[in-house]
This record gives structure tokens, sequence and C-alpha cells, in this order.
């Protein structure tokens, strides 16, 4: 299934409470795809884990979008975030 | 006694829940109805007693600044600033940006740089004197090289015999990066890059070959993009072990395309250490490009926005703010310099080829001479300096913007330059579009029965900067 497929799904999961609750009540992940199927969604376990692996990458990026607003040099390809350490 | 924290947010938002954000610390905090309530009325009492509070949201809200003592927020600001000038000042690193000439065989419509037509190459004498300009450093340990220009590829030469003297001295040289348009960097001498010591290539393409080919054209109007992606095609198989950052410059005319040739790039070059990015284009006064195209601050933050929405994957970055963001550059950075095929020396990028704007030259004895101008940079556009920007919310999450929009706001007068953060006014929209995406986040886990933190004891950290156990005192 294409991501953007997955993506609709786990959006209709976020909007549609009953929806949402009809598939992870399911005892199992092999229930909640069968679910899936009978609501048209053709989802694998891999098409979500795939998903979910892909907004940890995004989320692991060291760069900021808003901040490439202000810069021009090779730097804006890796804000500087100096942590805390007091 | 302690005090509810000036940067503090509270954000109610009807469809996804009651939130608490702080920009000291840069915590993102989901609540429930309950905790909700508790911390409005914390944000109405001019001061807070600990009874009351549970005493494990008590630790969160006392570790992550919610609730601080009286000077503790002007003392973590001190701190910083402390820490700030300390990079800045520091000098065991030596960060050279050096022009080989300022000449380009591009004629980009929208360049800011204004000596491209100059077709100075640096010559033997400014290269023997740059070496023992860089022997001059003697505490310096490191050292790092940009090759800028013009288009740096046109004086190949020049690097290749800098380099090979660098080699010579007593420095450890770090790595090297090549800001180049592409067009020239052909087999020969990305063969080379690994000996001259070059780990990152920044190179751009405006969009697909049309669109790119309408707008950066050798000069004479012909096209480049097919020989740029040609060139680094080879570049990223052949043993160049370094990364390849695509900047695509976007503006009105190109933005809708950008998606999709992100999209493109990547499944084109997955798996190896290339990065496209946007990068907006700025308005210069230059004749040959309409100012009209150039997004302002709140069309980039809408076009941030809707970009992050539309890719799954992107390497453009993330848009949950950096905290403790100290923002320096060559512009406030001591040992941080930009060398004209002269010898002529900048403090910032966007200077280059701008008299006015020299603060010096290696051929002097004492190689700054508007040390003004290099106090105005350094010190005239410090935030901490700043009283708006140290009464500002943002500043922790900000840094103070680009030095060069400062500057010329500051000092030069010009009006309508917007360097304060993006997330000045739209803080909101982007925490909420970060939260929704750790929501179906949250829905991937539970679909696959992998425990997550939730909302189930009133509170959970969403993002956080901070170790906690650090910092309770």
């Amino acid at each position: 299934m294409s991501q953007n497929q997955v993506q609709a799904f786990i959006n209709r999961m976020k909007n549609d409470g009953q929806f949402r609750q009809d598939i992870i009540s399911c005892t199992n992940i092999e229930e909640r795809i069968n679910r899936c199927k009978v609501s048209g969604y053709n989802i694998s376990q891999e098409d979500i884990l795939s998903l979910m692996l892909n907004y940890e990458k995004k989320h692991s990026v060291k760069k900021n979008l808003p901040n490439t607003w202000l810069c021009k040099g090779p730097c804006h390809t890796q804000c500087t975030d100096i942590s805390l350490d007091c | 006694m302690l005090f509810w924290s000036r940067y503090n947010r509270i954000i109610r938002n009807p469809d996804l829940g009651y939130f608490l954000y702080n920009s000291l610390s840069n915590v993102f905090i989901e609540l429930d109805e309950c905790h909700f309530k508790l911390i409005e009325q914390l944000s109405y009492s001019s001061s807070v007693t600990k009874n009351g509070i549970e005493p494990q949201f008590l630790n969160t809200l006392l570790a992550n600044y919610i609730l601080v003592e009286k000077d503790t927020e002007s003392k973590i600001l001190m701190e910083r600033h402390y820490k700030r000038l300390q990079s800045c000042f520091d000098n065991t690193h030596l960060f050279l940006t050096i022009c080989p000439t300022l000449r380009c065989n591009f004629s980009c419509p929208y360049c800011y740089e204004q000596s491209q037509e100059s077709t100075t190459i640096m010559n033997k004498e400014t290269i023997n004197q740059l070496i023992k300009f860089i022997k001059k450093f003697s505490d310096t340990k490191h050292l790092s090289i940009a090759w800028y220009g013009g288009e740096p590829t046109l004086a190949f030469d020049v690097i290749c015999d800098i380099t090979k003297k660098i080699n010579d001295i007593d420095i450890i040289f770090d790595q090297a990066s090549l800001i180049t348009n592409g067009y020239l960097l052909d087999k020969k001498k990305i063969d080379k890059l690994k000996s001259l010591n070059i780990k990152s290539i920044q190179t751009t393409i405006d969009g697909f070959e049309g669109t790119h080919n309408s707008r950066r054209t050798l000069k004479g109007g012909f096209p480049t993009y097919q020989k740029i992606i040609d060139n680094i095609d080879y570049l990223m198989n052949s043993s160049f072990n370094g990364s390849c950052h695509i900047r695509v410059n976007v503006d009105k005319k190109n933005a809708k395309e950008y998606p999709k040739l992100n999209e493109y790039l990547q499944n084109k070059y997955e798996g190896s250490n290339v990065f496209i990015y946007a990068g907006n284009v700025e308005a210069t006064g230059n004749q040959k490009y309409d100012i009209k195209y150039t997004f302002c601050s709140s069309e980039w933050s809408r076009f941030a926005l809707e970009l992050y929405r539309g890719n799954s994957v992107s390497t453009d970055g993330k848009i949950y703010p950096l905290g403790n963001l100290h923002k320096i550059c060559a512009a406030n950075t001591h040992n941080s310099l930009i060398i004209g095929p002269d010898g002529e020396l900048y403090k910032c990028w966007k200077d280059v080829g701008n008299v006015e704007m020299v603060i010096g030259n290696i051929f002097n004895e004492d190689y700054l001479v508007n040390r003004e101008l290099v106090a105005l940079y350094n010190i005239g556009t410090d935030p901490y300096l700043d009283s708006k920007c140290l009464e500002c919310y943002y500043l922790p999450i900000c840094g103070g913007g680009c030095a060069n929009l400062r500057f010329r706001s500051k000092f030069l007068n010009e009006k309508g330059l917007e360097f304060c953060s993006l997330y000045k006014d739209h803080i909101d929209e982007y925490l909420m579009e970060y939260y929704d995406e750790v929501k179906s986040k949250d829905l991937c886990m539970d679909f696959l029965n992998i425990n997550h933190d939730t909302i189930e004891n009133g509170y959970r950290i969403i993002q956080s900067n901070i170790e906690t156990d650090k910092i309770v005192k």
C-alpha cells in the first residue's frame, strides 16, 4: 500500500473515534488488519511500521525548517542546538 | 517563593486538547482537563505555593522552569549569554571562508553578490600571504575552510595550491566544504575532493529541468540542469564519502514544484549522503529580479508548514523549535573570516565584493583595519545586549536571527528587514502540527501493540530538551 494510503488510514483513526475504537479493540494485530480490510484499507503490519519509523526519522533530523528562513551559509543545514548541561 | 514563568504558554485547542509550552526549557507538555485547570490557576497567581500540587507534577514544573524562583530566568539567560560569548570568542578554531575568485559563470537573477564581473583570481603572492596569515593564529589548533566565491571551481587550481600549503602547516585541518553551482564539478575535480579534505558540498538545483534552466543559466543563457545532475550522480558514485547538500532557492515562482522535486531527488539519491532543503530567496534589490516573487516571513512560515505536512519523510528539517539556540555564525565569531581573492577580509558571506564592508586585509601587519565594523557585527548584533530581544518570549528559541539583517536594520537603518524568528507569530501552529504527528505515531504504535507514553496520569511530556534529574534542586 502506498504511504499516502497508510497516512489516510491513520488520519481516519485520528478523526473518527468510533473507527479507531473498532480497530484498536481487536485483540491482536492480525485481527486489526482483517478489520481494516473490511473497511477498505488493505494495510499490512509492515505498512504501519514503516510509517511509524518515518515519523521517528523525520523527528530525528537535526535541522530546523523554520530556521532556514534566515540563513544563507552551509551551517543552516544543521542549526546549532546546544543542550543545557546545568 | 515560586513564580509562574514568563516563558510559559498555555494552548487550548478544541480539536487536539490542552498543552503547556515553555520557550526557556523548550518543553512541551500535554495535559488533561484537570491539570489544565490547575495550570490556568497557577498562571493567574502572582506567586505560587507548592501546596495542592502533586509532588511528581510539581517536580516536572520545577524541572522545566514552568515554576521558577525569583531571578532564575535572568540567571539562566546570563549563563546562556556567557556560553554564547565563549563560542563567539573561542580561539582554538579558525574558520575561514576563502573566495579564490569572485567571478561566476552563472547569471542567477536573484544573486546578492556584487562582483561577479570581477576577473580576479587569487594570485601566488596572495596565496603565500594567506599561509603566513594562518600561521599568525598561533593559539589556534584547528582549521576549517569553506570554499566560496563567486564560483570557486573557476579557480580550482588555487584551492589545490592552498590546500597543499596548509597541509605543511602545524595545524589540524579538520575539514573543508565547497559551495558551488555544480556546473564545473566534473570527474577530474571530484576525484580530487578527498585529497583536498573536502567533506561537504553545497550545490543548488532550483526546480525540474525547465524551471531550473529558466533561473540558473550560464552567462549567455545556456542551460545547466543536466550537467549539474550528471556531476552530482558522479559525485555520489565516486570515492567521495562526504555529504552533498542540494539547496533549492525557493520563491513564489517555484514553490509549488519544490515538494515533487524534493521527492524526486530523495528517491534518486536514496541511501547516499545527499540532503535536499529549501532556502528562501532574499530580496536584494537586484534589478534582474522582481522582489514581488520573494516570500515574506508569514508566507515562508505557511510554506514550511505545508511542506512539513506534505512530506512523510523530509530532509528539510523538523518544525519543533531548537532550544537554547545560540545562532552564531561567521559574522559574530571572532575567529571566523571571509577572505576575498585580493586578501581582503569580510565578516559576512553577504558582504563579499562590497568594498564598504571590508574589515581588513591579510597583507596588513595588523589584519583588522575596520575594528568598528567588526565590533558592530560581533557585539552590536548580540541579542542579549538588545533590550527588546532580552524581553522577548522567543529569544531562547530564536537566538537573535541573522546577524547581517540585524546589522543592516540597526546600523544602516534599512527598512523592512525581517530577522525575527518565524516562531514569533506562528508558535501555536508549529506546536500543534508537531503534536498532530506525535498523535499519528502514537496510533501506529497502538496498532502495533507498542507501548508509549500516554496522558493517563494527567499529563505527559511530549518533547523536552532537559535531562530532568540533573536540574531538580
